[in-house]
């Protein structure tokens, strides 16, 4: 069949291919069942990054969209890529403006009906101790220059040596919540200024801080390896690398948009902007996207913990009793350099993964421990209405994308469509009703991020669960939400 | 009145600006920048700063001026209200701006951020004319 006169042919149920025409390098592949092929992939130019992408030079096998693609820049969000390191491209348009920005899921021991009356205290604790919304700092003291460096170098392990978290926390992050190879010195002075003030912010946007519930277990054996139970109290955060991470990305394509012009490279959008992966412009920006990356964890570190306090204090608990922990915690966006197997042959490629997640199999060595006979988990945060979900990636995803899977729901209104469908509504209330407790900087970030305003999450999710390329394991229901 | 117009896009804010020329177009998407970010519409600053920019393409050059204003904003807190004098020149093979800006202090219980734009995208960014009118879409990543 053709979209918007595009040539796609159907692989399996959920499995879509364009072959490759002009100048595209490798075929486009999709995940998606035929609904979502037709009634929203189509909507926007998606697909035509998806073809984009493929011109890329060094670009391995296919250029790949998860379930959730929509229109991004330069590269579609939901979109993977690999490039051959020697030959290949870094491209910032494969891992966005908020570089590193990513979920962390923590468990306790709690059962959600014993603290049901709770978590409005609970809600409005955590939004007086958790920075949110535009600008938002203070949420430790402001660092000087010498320890923000430090916090590029290291992630998340400087939160943890500061006393924001423990070791456990790190092995339950992925990369250790540290990438290695980042040399602060790639930044500009004005990264450097943002990321000041900015350490352990939730900032706006679709960012948020959750409390769920374990709704549903889809796999009883591998939730018990992850300690998730039903109806359980679990704790779920989304935010990134806030200012630091999208000045990066600015800086970045100003310096590669000139280095485009001496590689002599020819693409089809300028947004696809690129260096070689061994030059010195795109070693200086993994280096900088590094930075910001480490930036990323240690802020979802110390959000973590200041949750952890918030629950301690508000509900009069000892540690052992909250039994709170990390069950893992993921990035989607981001460039990693990783060895896979293509045509039979181990290859070390620049992996870009733009609103897609790490999905490696049982058995990987990149993976902590107690995960190794199940798969790395992966989370799947959806709107703050409806649920969210945890699955463990599989062999299929290493052979098919690259070991990736999807990452969220995607919108289907805008912003602007969101605020006008929602004028004259009392959202808190309908929220509240529907058993969800919300406290946000105003009306309009509520409006903006109603439930209605994002894709069917479940839709999203079963696509890459009967692709086999990720596996479901349990579901959870917000009960109460922060937002920016 | 406002010169610039909303684009249908899902995730972040596209628009549509013009100008009656390529002065008038920057000082235009300054006003859809200012529009877009800040809730209140009644501005009365006095202060005065300066802005001077160079680069290879007037694409580039509409980009980083925005740029700049938006980062005074999210990183200064000072709030660009008005555009008082611009000039752009073409000095050999580069574009060279050099404007007075209005502005003041941002006083948050004064005034509202509507919007965080995070950055100015080249997505899309082309400036056209036509009988003298010019114009170009702007994608700002929220």
């Amino acid at each position: 069949m053709k979209i918007g006169g595009i040539e796609i042919n159907k692989i399996h149920d959920n499995l879509w291919e364009i072959p490759a025409f002009g100048g595209m390098k490798v075929p486009g592949r999709i995940y998606a069942s035929q609904k979502m092929l037709e009634t929203q992939i189509s909507n926007d130019e998606a697909l035509k990054q998806v073809v984009n992408v493929a011109h890329l030079p060094g670009i391995q096998k296919y250029s790949l969209a998860m379930p959730d693609i929509h229109w991004g820049y330069g590269f579609p969000i939901g979109g993977v890529a690999a490039t051959d390191i020697d030959e290949g491209v870094i491209s910032p348009g494969g891992v966005g403006y908020d570089i590193n920005c990513g979920v962390r899921v923590a468990v306790t021991n709690l059962e959600y009906k014993s603290v049901q009356d709770k978590i409005k205290k609970l809600i409005d604790s955590l939004f007086n101790n958790v920075p949110t919304g535009v600008g938002s700092s203070g949420a430790i003291r402001k660092l000087s220059i010498k320890e923000l460096q430090d916090v590029l170098l290291k992630g998340a392990e400087w939160a943890v040596e500061n006393d924001f978290g423990t070791n456990d926390d790190l092995l339950h992050t992925e990369e250790n919540g540290r990438l290695k190879s980042a040399d602060p010195s790639t930044l500009s002075k004005r990264a450097i200024e943002r990321g000041l003030d900015q350490a352990g912010t939730l900032g706006s946007g679709n960012h948020f801080l959750e409390i769920d519930v374990v709704e549903e277990v889809f796999d009883a054996e591998k939730a018990e390896v992850m300690e998730i139970f039903p109806g359980q109290v679990v704790i779920q955060i989304h935010s990134g690398s806030r200012g630091l991470g999208y000045q990066v990305c600015d800086d970045f394509l100003k310096i590669l948009v000139q280095a485009e012009k001496k590689y002599g490279f020819k693409l089809p959008d300028r947004q696809l902007t690129c260096a070689p992966v061994k030059s010195q412009e795109g070693e200086n920006y993994l280096s900088a996207m590094r930075c910001a990356g480490n930036f990323a964890w240690n802020n979802r570190q110390i959000i973590m913990h200041l949750t952890k306090k918030c629950l301690l204090q508000t509900l009069k608990m000892s540690e052992s009793e909250l039994g709170f922990h990390l069950i893992y915690d993921v990035c989607h966006n981001i460039a990693k350099i990783e060895d896979h197997v293509i045509d039979g042959k181990k290859k070390t490629v620049c992996v870009h993964r733009k609103g897609a997640t790490r999905a490696f199999q049982p058995g990987n060595s990149q993976i902590p421990p107690k995960y190794k006979s199940i798969g790395q988990p992966v989370l799947i945060p959806g709107d703050m209405g409806r649920y969210s979900f945890i699955a463990v990636g599989t062999q299929r995803a290493m052979e098919e994308t690259f070991g990736s899977t999807c990452h969220g729901a995607g919108r289907v209104h805008s912003r602007h469509e969101a605020i006008r469908l929602s004028k004259g509504k009392n959202l808190r209330e309908e929220l509240d009703k529907s058993g969800v407790i919300v406290q946000a900087k105003g009306f309009k970030t509520i409006a903006e991020e109603m439930p209605f305003a994002y894709k069917d999450v479940s839709e999203v999710v079963d696509v890459m669960h009967k692709a086999g390329i990720s596996k479901k394991v349990a579901k959870f229901r917000p009960v109460g939400v922060i937002k920016g | 009145m406002l010169r610039y117009r909303l684009l249908q896009h899902t995730a972040d804010i596209a628009i549509e600006v013009w100008g009656n020329s390529i002065d008038d177009l920057f000082k235009s998407s300054v006003e859809a920048w200012l529009d877009l970010s800040i809730e209140q519409k009644i501005f009365c600053a006095n202060e005065k700063k300066q802005i001077k920019l160079s680069t290879t393409t007037l694409e580039e050059l509409l980009k980083e001026f925005l740029s700049e204003i938006n980062y005074m904003l999210h990183v200064k807190k000072w709030l660009t209200t008005s555009v008082d004098k611009i000039s752009i020149t073409e000095i050999e093979n580069s574009f060279v701006l050099s404007a007075t800006i209005v502005g003041e202090p941002i006083d948050f219980n004064k005034y509202q951020i509507q919007e965080e734009i995070k950055a100015v995208t080249f997505h899309q960014l082309k400036i056209e004319e036509k009988d003298n009118f010019f114009s170009t879409k702007i994608v700002f990543d929220i």
